[in-house]
């Protein structure tokens, strides 16, 4: 019913909505005509007189809303920010927060200033222009996450691990794993992709009393096959039946030069060997830097496939027993 | 039909209520004083009311009946679809929600009548 005062505050205004009505709050703009429409609120869908389309409930195109809070089954929106849940909002499912301060939302779950989230995911893009006082993190091609600088720098994040698990060796004189395996993906290297895996452990000297010296070889494997870094450390770090133990540090590395099923590497590698002691340098604890690489020799390596790349070592044939190897820690990193 | 207009009454501010009907408050009344119209019939065709205090609102009387009600925000008019019809000794109350102090809201009424029905109503 239409008053016939023409303003009128209202203590009870109930609309109702038969199906294909015309009925509710409708605002235009400057007066009513199609594309005129800028609020409705109306219990059902319709099209109005003059064409223009409104949903069921609300429907705001100008203007601001403020002050309130907005809420949907696992969301809210109000002044201290914008909160995602795992389902209806409680304590322990808050996933995603933005927020303008720290604080506490109304069941108990802390977030900070800023964004909070249990993980994000950074769709691949073209890169970004360069920022101003700022830092810009982006995902390009392979799905690589970038870091780009105020000043430009724009370069690949390394992404590693530690592998704690422990490889051990005896005797063997083919190669043998002697550290944790670095899992490539198929396709997930490009030109410049580099993988490195450096190996902290300790290689004892053979025990016996009697017998030859042995030296160590190291390598890095593809799939079982060692393809290039090999580098082979002396017997005179592994005297027998002196009890003499050696630390090491190895890093073996690969770079893609190409791409493709015919791709290619180079592989290097780098380390130092140490005869454990209290003195380091003397005629008997002394230590050793090692290297190696294919330089100008490329290896062939098909980045379209999942591969297995692991460091492997082998002991020269001697007639003395009882020297071995524990790689004790592994990292794994991936670069570019 | 062809009304004759018989001009406005007011603006007539709100005074301490003398109806008993809202007692310590705010009312405007016209009376058949006020409104001075000597035909048989006659009727409020527009009203206007103003100066009216935020949150204010009206039970509006006539002849110590209820025929309305206005919730004006600051001010507001009154168009009816049927007009208000009445007599020379009908009265009009706004009977306001506010205590009798401060500002007090004024309201002003149009009349008219039909001259076609006066004789009619000279017969009864």
């Amino acid at each position: 019913m239409t008053s016939p005062w023409s303003t009128q505050l209202q203590s009870l205004v109930i609309v109702t909505a038969p199906a294909g009505a015309y009925a509710g709050i409708f605002i235009y703009s400057p007066f009513p005509g199609l594309g005129n429409l800028i609020g409705s609120w109306a219990a059902q869908a319709g099209v109005d007189p003059f064409g223009n389309a409104y949903p069921q409930g609300l429907n705001v195109t100008v203007g601001t809303i403020s002050g309130i809070t907005f809420t949907g089954t696992n969301w809210i929106l109000n002044s201290q920010g914008i909160f995602f849940y795992s389902g209806t909002p409680a304590l322990g499912n808050l996933i995603t927060a933005v927020a303008e301060a720290a604080g506490t939302d109304s069941f108990g779950n802390v977030y900070p200033q800023g964004y909070y989230g249990q993980n994000i995911t950074i769709v691949n893009g073209s890169a970004p222009a360069t920022p101003t006082n700022a830092s810009v993190l982006y995902s390009s091609s392979g799905g690589r996450l970038r870091y780009l600088n105020q000043a430009g720098v724009d370069q690949i994040i390394t992404r590693e691990s530690v592998n704690v698990a422990q490889f051990a060796m005896n005797t063997q004189t083919l190669p043998t794993i002697i550290g944790a395996p670095l899992n490539y993906q198929a396709n997930e290297g490009n030109q410049s992709s580099e993988y490195e895996l450096e190996m902290d452990g300790i290689a004892t000297a053979p025990t016996s009393a009697a017998g030859t010296d042995p030296t160590w070889t190291w390598g890095l494997a593809v799939d079982g096959t060692v393809l290039g870094a090999s580098f082979t450390v002396g017997s005179v770090f592994f005297p027998h039946g002196v009890g003499v133990t050696v630390n090491y540090t190895v890093r073996l590395r690969m770079a893609i030069i190409t791409n493709g099923v015919g791709g290619t590497v180079i592989m290097a590698a780098e380390g130092s060997f140490n005869r454990a002691g209290t003195n380091a340098g003397n005629a008997t604890n002394f230590n050793s830097t090692v290297g190696s690489n294919s330089g100008g020799s490329t290896k062939n390596f098909d980045t379209t496939t999942a591969h297995t790349i692991q460091a492997y070592a082998n002991w020269s044939s001697v007639t003395s027993t009882g020297h071995g190897a524990t790689t004790y820690r592994t990292r794994v990193t991936r670069r570019d | 039909m062809s009304y004759i207009g018989l001009g406005s009454r007011g603006p007539v501010a709100a005074a301490a209520d003398t109806t008993g009907l809202n007692t310590g408050n705010y009312t405007t009344a016209f009376t058949p004083a006020v409104l001075a119209c000597n035909v048989p019939f006659y009727e409020i065709y527009h009203m206007v009311v103003a100066n009216v205090p935020v949150g204010a609102n009206a039970q509006i009387i006539v002849n110590n009946k209820p025929y309305g009600f206005t919730y004006p925000l600051f001010g507001s008019e009154w168009n009816p679809a049927q007009p208000l019809l009445m007599n020379p000794t009908d009265e009009i109350d706004f009977l306001w929600s506010i205590a009798a102090s401060g500002q007090a809201p004024q309201v002003t009424v149009y009349l008219r009548y039909d001259p076609v029905i006066q004789p009619i109503s000279k017969v009864q």
